[in-house]
């Protein structure tokens, strides 16, 4: 009954239920449902609505929302990329519960703002419905209690007994799991723990061991390098932690800051590696003559800077004795301020590369011992060892956390033929994210958690500790290590308590981020900011010298004995193939060779024609031991003769179907395009390889196919990229940028009241990584077309590295020079494309960007034929997009594109709406550098620079008046908003 | 014309039955034809309207590619897979920021009602209401920022080609056939042609030709905005906070029913528990259960998935909910006021400074393409 | 027509009618073969055409229904097979109306006997030309929004500055108007079929489509004044038509398409095409439904010289290309041009120069130009020359053009090949049903044109006196 005072008449349930419903029926029967009502009864005239009214679309809100989500609301949690062992702090966009991007978290040392592809692609290795989705005893599946009880029973019967347990991981550098680890060890007494990595740093480690005392891989600081010798060093595509080496190495070139002090870098290697193909000069050598090379250098710096000692003779190598000489002067010149590396498996070789960076007085400077890098610990020899073991049946129990070693260790058919022998250890556990080679050997295969999924904690460097905090309750039944180990040592923590309790016993008490903060309100701003510096004990006894006893381990490399040095290297898309099963990975082109799904063998021009050899050939690799692979053969400018070079990392057998967006055929169907595909780990570090042609030939599915400037029948150079030397740049800024500019055009000039638009790439910064192609199709829901379509010339990516050799197919040269240039839409100001599109579903905003939108397109792609850039993408099928699972990574700020529309880089419009929106709401203007587009977001380097060019003191103006900066295809009249900078190479003989 | 030779006269008397009608069977024959043109261009709008509500194809609402424009819908939600729940209710903290609340029924006074869980809740929270009562409630309810004095609140009109093409094609269509059928002779469906031209003419120009204005699904819960916005004058952002920082409005978690329904079962006239509520009750005690199963509202207001529509940039702007949502507050069941068509909105975005309404920040807004479509 | 009565100057040329044809004579010539029914060999001929087409349909409804990507095209080239295509049926619609409106304001009489054929060639082949425009839409369903119809959306308006509205505006008045002027022209002919036909449902029918053509003087009058009203109109159309075809290309900023001789090249191009299909067609017809004595060898003779003046403008349009593209200095032209005849594409290249430019300089000689077989292949050679003229400009420049690493190659599939060879079914079922329920020549023209002049020695006797004397 209501309160007479504020309700006249009292109203009965039944007047007000006849009062709703009459009103309902007064004026809620509206003219649609006297409508629908009238036309029932002429059913026999009127066209029945075929099937029922399929009720409308559902609203479901939380039942008790979570105080800081919103439905529309993207939040971004601070944790650590779980991509590869380099463990670079990363921002996650969750929305709606759910995370969809991975960004650099610019206070990371390590990432320092930036991501790698693998980085960005983890978002699509969380959500991969072939994961492992819950614990399998003997294949079938089980819970996680019996499964635990079951495990623990037969360990703690295993070490009553005395019996040899071996847990086998990757480099792990997180305090609490090793924190973790302790507790199991405590209870099941001596566990041996191997630690092994694919892409091993154990020949470094091991030569400092030698040459320093000290097990430790130094920290590289690229930025302090002045003179930089690599020796077959990838370290800006896939050695160690290319996304801190990167920014590093990129800094330490900008022109502008560092005048004559540019830095000058020489690489020496066989194949053409992203990181030499970004060197000033680069030389080639085969693999074994890489420590003669060394030797010799050596013995030039000694002759000249008369060190006590001399490493052995190693005989002679192909490398001129002038580039020696001249790169031996030049470090000479430069002690203190040099670096030398080299990526070499031999430790002969790293022990000439420590006593020569010690000898110019390197340490401490250029890198650092005493503050050892933690992020690759593994040790070729313990797992040597293990294999032995294993194969004379030692070991009871081996437990693999996350790792993968049937697939990729040395020698990994030896140790698949072992764990399948009568004499493999009684008990075989893996924890892994899918059912993959080790894990179908084991009896207990057991889903791990992902990254995203877990808490957990990091240690890449010395005195750096990163969080790992889950963006989402685990999708499927799945554990993280912490969890696991934890259960099996027997305790019921979480791992959340347990990290927080690491931290608060390891890391709290010498933390340096936030002085004078107890522990809760340190952790609260840990986990917000990621990352958190704290004092360790110096690692390097004081007095750290060089002694020459390691010498002995220097020996001339083994002869050769097949017709071809193997050269099998970790490539920037699939690194060591963890990843194999990612559709954003197998379909991102490799840098260097643009060829994207499946591996291929590379072989130099001559040899090529040596052998007859042309572009797609199938050819038949086999070593000295048996190992035999068939891939489509590559032909690579500037790679070393007689050496074979191949990516590792493919060939999984079970990784998983990779699911991509197939297109949708229906009435005749789609040619099947198989991925050929080999395993290149059991030919690794094979010396001789036979290569043998086969009939069979395919087409690479390549992003891009011509390869020069120049066109092959008159030789006109088109000057895409603009490049010139240092020296003509200290004389004039603007060496080797021309002015060509023409501002022709019809129409009436664009007019842009209010903000414009821009972006600026710096041509030596960016390196070619293609972390922006990754990090743009994330955040753009760009599908993944698969082989066939990247065959056939159908790729949608918004955004490409052209990447140009010197010379022309007619004139190739041995070692072209290569310029990598990201292509993108160019926002022209008078875009060619706006004045053809028949439907203006393209046209011009008044901030300066070309729209492009999506409905109104019909698809005559005319606007594709005129646009010189060919930046504009077309769907030519209707994507499949029915993996539920995968549509979660889709972002719902960005339209999902169907068939028949023209799609292209619009600057990250979404980005830019939202943030204008934020400002306007807040009542203020737009600051600079508060919208960063997805690629500038990701790209390691920072060479791509957004911003408001109509705002005189934002970076992107300032960068625009440069007198670097050029635009391509200017002289056409287009007026594009993308400004680069021109190419400066030190060539300072 | 006719079959035979031109220029003979064929027999006079043929001719006459079929031409001369009654005044009595001409009216019955136009009646009838009439009625029948009518009920046949009804029945084939109907078709549109329930197609338009019906083509929602699973094919695009499972995968959440790109609508057709021609109204078909997909979901602006991700798949409800990842329900997270816990945390205290933000609604709660919002309630305390001073919004007003509006007058709760005295049926509170009359005790606890027996089965539903608010026994469990303490007696703390039942005081706390029934000190609001006394105190804030009992005052007449305060104009909040949200309720316009209702006159001049700018409900426009979509100004300019009121013509519907698919309307007039069939006017062409029919019109010919008219002179086709006239000419040749049939005179009787001649006329009933032309009155179906004639209706499709009307429908062309005056129809009302939005497809989904008035629509109007019924709701798992019988809420009425009329009760709980117009009578009880509690605050749109209330219930709908994501208008305030957000670009989706949201509709309430259950929660936020519950900071008062965990007291309230009964509306001021009702005696017993009123199932609707007992429907929300219902729902919050699933949230521990093995089934959390939340209140699964049908969708009102639907724009295409490749339009961005931004709530908080509007709500920035002064513009009040009902200028695109209608009298809300008078609705018992909602249904769609606007047409809420791109020619609708651009409308406003082109108003200038003099045809703004005054209580706007900014008149008008960016017609740039990009700035719905992305 | 009206000047038949005045005091005929007498036609001292070859005459155009053989076989002093009376007017029931030529009555009976062109209406037996309808009333009588077709023989086996037309079943035949539609046959296989049908299959084509029905071939072709199969193709484009996999297209429609899977989505662009069953064609070869890719994210460089975005145009090859469909607007080719295109192009080429449009061009070839030209001839028609140029016979049957120019000719027939420059009182040509040697047009009449074939306007009606080539007009339906026209019509025809803007069909076959219309087809493509619409399946070559990446979502042919919302075709509609090229035209500018009011609607909800602001109201928002076509973009009126690009090249594809103004091909949308051309086709469409193209097709109206040389639809019309074909009906009209055709209205006495019904009437004299109408009148002759055997009561029955054909009768009324052609009652019906005559549109009660009595044959009266008024009639006549007005029918005169709105052809030659309806010819004026249809003129301008020819150069119109194909100016705003060219201009799909002479606006766009490709090498190779970007060029103001463009126009008039497309223009003279599509004659050139059109009056090699309209002698291919002519001499099929002449001999199937034997009209050798209304589609004399004087006909071909001087459609022969009509191919040779446009072949060899055409020959004087490519030099002017390359000479531009050499002067011009740009490297982009130059290489777009250069690429053409040494690039991956050389063959279509050289094909297209030697059928466009040298095959018909053999038309220089008047025994050829008056041997029938050889007219015949020649016109297949030009038909075959200009498909691949218009498949090079498209394709060939788009393949290869500013930046290099977007450079690709493109290769048709067999959707692409179905698609085409479906077109030319539909042309030619379309053109033998024209056969088999029309009239396929003007009865009144020729009619006019025999009544008119007296008899002249033909050139046979006048050669052949000649070799005897």
């Amino acid at each position: 009954m209501i309160d007479p005072q504020n309700n006249p008449e009292p109203e009965s349930k039944e007047n007000l239920a006849a009062r709703l419903e009459s009103e309902d029926r007064r004026d809620g029967i509206t003219r649609r449902q006297f409508l629908q009502g009238l036309s029932a009864s002429f059913a026999g005239l009127s066209v029945a609505a075929c099937g029922k009214a399929e009720a409308p679309e559902k609203i479901i809100p939380y039942l008790d929302q979570p105080s800081m989500t919103a439905p529309g609301l993207s939040r971004y949690y601070a944790t650590t990329c779980g991509g590869c062992q380099a463990a670079c702090g990363a921002l996650a966009k969750s929305r709606e519960g759910r995370p969809i991007k991975m960004e650099g978290n610019p206070d990371h040392p390590v990432s320092q703002g930036g991501l790698c592809g693998r980085g960005q692609a983890t978002i699509m290795d969380l959500y991969d419905s072939s994961r492992l989705k819950e614990p399998l005893l003997k294949g079938s599946p089980a819970s996680w209690d019996r499964v635990d009880s079951e495990i623990r029973r037969q360990l703690d019967a295993i070490s009553k007994k005395g019996g040899r347990i071996v847990v086998v991981t990757r480099t792990i550098s997180s305090p609490s799991i090793h924190a973790a680890g302790k507790a199991f060890k405590k209870r099941y007494g001596a566990v041996r723990h191997v630690v092994y990595d694919p892409a091993s740093a154990s020949s470094i480690l091991e030569a400092h061991e030698k040459t320093h005392g000290l097990r430790a891989l130094p920290s590289y600081h690229f930025d302090k390098a002045r003179v930089l010798a690599g020796f077959g060093a990838d370290f800006l595509g896939a050695w160690l932690s290319p996304v801190e080496f990167s920014r590093d190495w990129a800094a330490a070139r900008d022109p502008l800051k560092m005048r004559s002090r540019m830095s000058y870098f020489i690489q020496f290697e066989s194949r053409m590696s992203p990181t030499g193909a970004n060197a000033d000069r680069r030389i080639r050598l085969k693999p074994s003559e890489e420590a003669a090379t060394l030797a010799q250098l050596g013995r030039f710096l000694a002759k000249r800077l008369g060190w006590p000692d001399l490493p052995p003779r190693l005989g002679n190598t192909s490398v001129p004795v002038r580039e020696l000489a001249a790169l031996a002067r030049k470090l000479a010149a430069a002690r203190g301020e040099s670096l030398v590396v080299s990526g070499s498996g031999s430790v002969g070789a790293q022990v000439l590369v420590n006593w020569i960076n010690q000898r110019l007085g390197n340490y401490g400077k250029t890198l650092d011992l005493s503050k050892p890098s933690y992020q690759y610990a593994g040790d070729d020899r313990a797992m040597a060892e293990l294999q032995e073991d294993l194969r004379a049946g030692k070991i009871d129990a081996v437990i693999f956390l996350d790792a993968n070693p049937v697939y990729d260790a040395p020698k990994a058919s030896g140790l698949r033929k072992t764990l399948e022998a009568n004499r493999r250890p009684r008990l075989m556990i893996s924890l892994a994210d899918r059912l993959d080679e080790t894990a179908s050997l084991c009896g207990y295969a057991l889903p791990l958690s992902h990254a995203l999924e877990s808490w957990g904690d990091a240690r890449p460097q010395w005195g750096t500790a990163s969080l790992l905090q889950p963006l989402l309750r685990p999708l499927y039944n799945s554990r993280s290590i912490i969890e696991t180990l934890l259960a099996w040592g027997g305790s019921t923590a979480s791992a959340y308590d347990f990290v927080r309790g690491v931290w608060k016993a390891e890391i709290f008490p010498t933390q340096k981020s936030f002085p004078g903060t107890n522990f809760d309100a340190f952790w609260n701003k840990a986990v917000e900011r990621g990352v958190v510096s704290f004092q360790e004990p110096v690692a390097a006894p004081k007095g750290l010298g060089f002694n020459a006893a390691a010498f002995s381990a220097v020996h001339p490399a083994p002869g050769v004995t097949g017709s071809f040095e193997m050269d099998a290297f970790f490539s920037v898309p699939l690194f060591d193939g963890r990843q194999a099963n990612n559709p954003w990975l197998q379909e991102m082109p490799d840098p260097v060779s643009k060829v994207a799904w499946g591996n291929t063998a590379s072989f130099s021009p001559a040899d090529a024609a040596r052998l007859g050899l042309e572009e797609g050939r199938v050819v038949r690799l086999s070593s000295a031991d048996g190992a035999v692979a068939e891939l489509p053969a590559h032909i690579q400018p500037g790679q070393a003769d007689g050496v074979v070079v191949a990516a590792l990392g493919h060939g999984r057998k079970a990784a998983g179907p990779i699911a991509f967006n197939e297109p949708r055929r229906r009435l005749f169907p789609i040619e099947e395009d198989p991925i050929l595909d080999a395993d290149l780990y059991p030919l690794r570090g094979g010396a001789g390889i036979s290569v043998q042609k086969t009939e069979r030939s395919v087409v690479l599915a390549k992003i891009q196919t011509y390869d020069y400037q120049e066109d092959p029948i008159l030789g006109y150079n088109r000057n895409i990229v603009r490049e010139t030397t240092l020296d003509d740049y200290l004389k004039d800024p603007a060496a080797g940028n021309p002015e060509v500019e023409s501002e022709s055009g019809l129409w009436p000039k664009h007019k842009y009241p209010g903000r414009k638009w821009a972006m600026a790439i710096d041509l030596n910064s960016c390196t070619g990584c293609s972390a922006c192609m990754v990090a743009c199709r994330a955040e753009n829901n760009i599908p993944v077309v698969g082989k066939a379509e990247v065959r056939k010339k159908r790729d949608l990516y918004w955004i490409r590295i052209d990447r140009y050799y010197s010379g022309s197919p007619q004139k190739q040269e041995e070692n072209p020079r290569v310029t990598h240039e990201p292509m993108l839409c160019q926002q022209c100001d008078n875009a060619p494309c706006e004045t053809v599109c028949p439907v203006a579903a393209t046209s011009h905003s008044s901030e300066g960007l070309n729209m492009q939108v999506y409905n109104r397109c019909v698809g005559t792609r005319f606007c594709e034929n005129n646009c010189p850039y060919k930046v504009r993408r077309f769907n030519w099928f209707n994507y499949e997009h029915n993996d539920l699972v995968q549509n979660l990574a889709l972002n719902p700020d960005v339209t999902v594109r169907t068939r028949g529309v023209m799609e292209k880089c619009t600057f990250c419009v979404q980005r830019i709406n939202s943030a204008e929106i934020t400002a306007k709401t807040e009542g203020r203007e737009l600051k600079d550098g508060e919208v960063a587009s997805a690629c500038q977001q990701s790209c390691p380097t920072q060479a791509i620079v957004f911003g408001d060019i109509n705002d005189p003191q934002s970076r992107i103006a300032k960068l625009a008046k440069n007198p670097r900066a050029f635009r391509v295809l200017a002289d056409l009249g287009t007026g594009p908003s993308v400004f680069y900078q021109t190419k400066v190479r030190n060539e300072a003989v | 014309m006719g079959d035979d030779a031109p220029g003979a006269n064929s027999d006079p008397q043929k001719l006459s039955d079929t031409s001369v009608l009654s005044r009595k069977e001409a009216i019955r024959l136009a009646g009838r034809t009439l009625f029948s043109g009518i009920g046949a261009l009804l029945s084939l709008r109907s078709t549109i309207l329930s197609s338009a509500v019906r083509h929602s194809s699973q094919e695009t609402r499972a995968s959440g590619l790109m609508d057709q424009p021609d109204g078909s819908v997909s979901p602006l939600f991700a798949p409800a897979i990842v329900q997270s729940a816990g945390g205290a209710g933000s609604g709660a903290k919002s309630l305390r920021k001073g919004l007003l609340i509006g007058f709760v029924g005295a049926a509170i006074m009359a005790g606890a009602p027996p089965a539903a869980s608010a026994a469990g809740t303490s007696k703390s929270k039942a005081g706390q209401v029934a000190h609001y009562l006394k105190t804030v409630a009992a005052q007449a309810p305060i104009p909040s920022p949200e309720w316009p004095p209702y006159h001049d609140v700018h409900m426009p009109d979509e100004s300019f080609s009121r013509i519907n093409i698919a309307w007039l094609t069939v006017f062409f269509v029919l019109l010919a056939g008219t002179s086709g059928l006239w000419n040749f002779g049939f005179a009787l469906p001649a006329m009933g042609t032309l009155l179906l031209a004639l209706a499709a003419a009307y429908e062309t120009f005056f129809g009302s030709r939005y497809l989904m204005q008035g629509f109007s699904p019924r709701q798992p819960i019988d809420y009425s905005h009329q009760l709980h916005a117009g009578k009880l004058g509690i605050s749109c952002y209330y219930c709908h906070h994501g208008t305030l920082k957000s670009d989706v409005a949201g509709v309430p978690s259950v929660n936020v029913c519950m900071n008062c329904h965990a007291v309230v079962h009964r509306t001021t006239t009702e005696t017993k528990d009123s199932p609707q509520i007992a429907k929300i009750l219902a729902a919050w005690e699933s949230r521990n259960g093995p089934h959390p199963r939340s209140i699964a509202w049908n969708r009102i207001h639907r724009l295409p998935n490749y339009v961005h529509f931004s709530h908080r940039v509007h709500i920035a702007n002064g513009i009040r909910c009902q200028e695109c949502h209608g009298a809300i507050e008078t609705m018992p069941r909602v249904h769609q006021a606007a047409p809420l068509t791109m020619g609708w909105c651009i409308d406003c975005h082109r108003l200038n400074k003099a045809q703004a309404p005054n209580y706007w920040k900014h008149a008008g807004g960016p017609t740039d393409c990009n700035h719905c479509h992305f | 027509m009206s000047d038949a009565h005045s005091t005929a100057v007498p036609l001292s040329r070859w005459p155009l009618v053989r076989g002093e044809k009376t007017a029931a004579q030529i009555t009976r010539d062109v209406c037996e073969p309808l009333e009588r029914g077709p023989g086996k060999l037309w079943f035949l001929t539609i046959a296989i055409a049908a299959t084509i087409l029905l071939g072709g349909a199969i193709a484009i409804t996999d297209e429609i229904w899977t989505g662009i990507g069953t064609w070869g095209l890719n994210k460089t080239v975005g145009w090859a097979f469909d607007i080719t295509n295109f192009v080429f049926w449009i061009g070839i619609g030209h001839a028609g109306t140029l016979i049957s409106a120019i000719l027939h304001l420059f009182r040509q009489k040697w047009r009449n006997s074939i306007n009606r054929a080539a007009e339906a060639m026209t019509l025809f082949a803007v069909m076959c030309a219309g087809l493509w425009p619409l399946i070559h839409m990446g979502r042919p369903w919302f075709f509609y929004w090229i035209a500018p119809y009011p609607n909800n959306l602001g109201p928002f308006w076509v973009n009126f500055r690009s090249p594809l509205f103004w091909d949308f505006c051309a086709v469409n008045t193209y097709f109206t108007i040389s639809l019309l002027f074909w009906y009209m022209g055709l209205l006495p002919d019904l009437g004299v079929a109408a009148q002759r036909a055997v009561p029955g449902l054909r009768k009324k029918i052609l009652t019906t489509l005559s549109l009660g053509w009595d044959g009266a003087q008024r009639t006549w009058r007005h029918y005169e004044l709105l052809y030659l009203l309806l010819a004026g109109l249809a003129t301008p159309l020819v150069f119109s038509v194909h100016t705003v075809v060219s201009f799909d290309f002479a606006t766009g900023i490709v090498p190779g398409w970007h060029s103001t001789v463009f126009p008039p090249y497309f223009v003279i191009g599509a004659i050139f095409s059109g009056f090699a299909m309209v002698l291919f067609l002519m001499i099929i017809a002449r001999k199937v439904m034997h009209y050798e004595d209304y589609i004399t060898i004087d006909h071909i003779e001087v459609m022969g010289k009509v191919t040779l003046f446009t072949g060899s403008v055409i020959l004087l349009a490519y030099a002017t290309e390359f000479f531009m593209a050499w002067y011009g200095g740009n490297l982009y032209e130059r290489f777009a041009f250069i690429n053409r005849v040494l690039g991956p594409y050389w063959a279509c290249g050289w094909v297209m120069i030697a059928c466009n430019c040298f095959v018909p300089q053999l038309l220089w000689f008047r025994s050829v130009r008056r041997n029938v077989v050889a007219s015949f292949v020649i016109a297949i050679l030009i038909n075959v020359g200009m498909w691949l003229e218009r498949f090079v400009i498209i394709m060939v420049s788009l393949h290869r053009d500013f930046l290099t690493s977007s450079w690709s190659h493109y290769t048709p599939t067999y959707i692409e090949w179905l698609t085409l060879l479906g077109d030319f079914g539909l042309f030619f079922t379309l053109f033998l049903l024209f056969c088999r329920f029309v009239p396929m020549i003007a009865i009144s023209e020729v009619k006019a044109i025999v009544g008119k002049s007296p008899k002249a020695p033909s050139y046979d006797e006048v050669s052949s006196e000649a070799a005897h004397g």
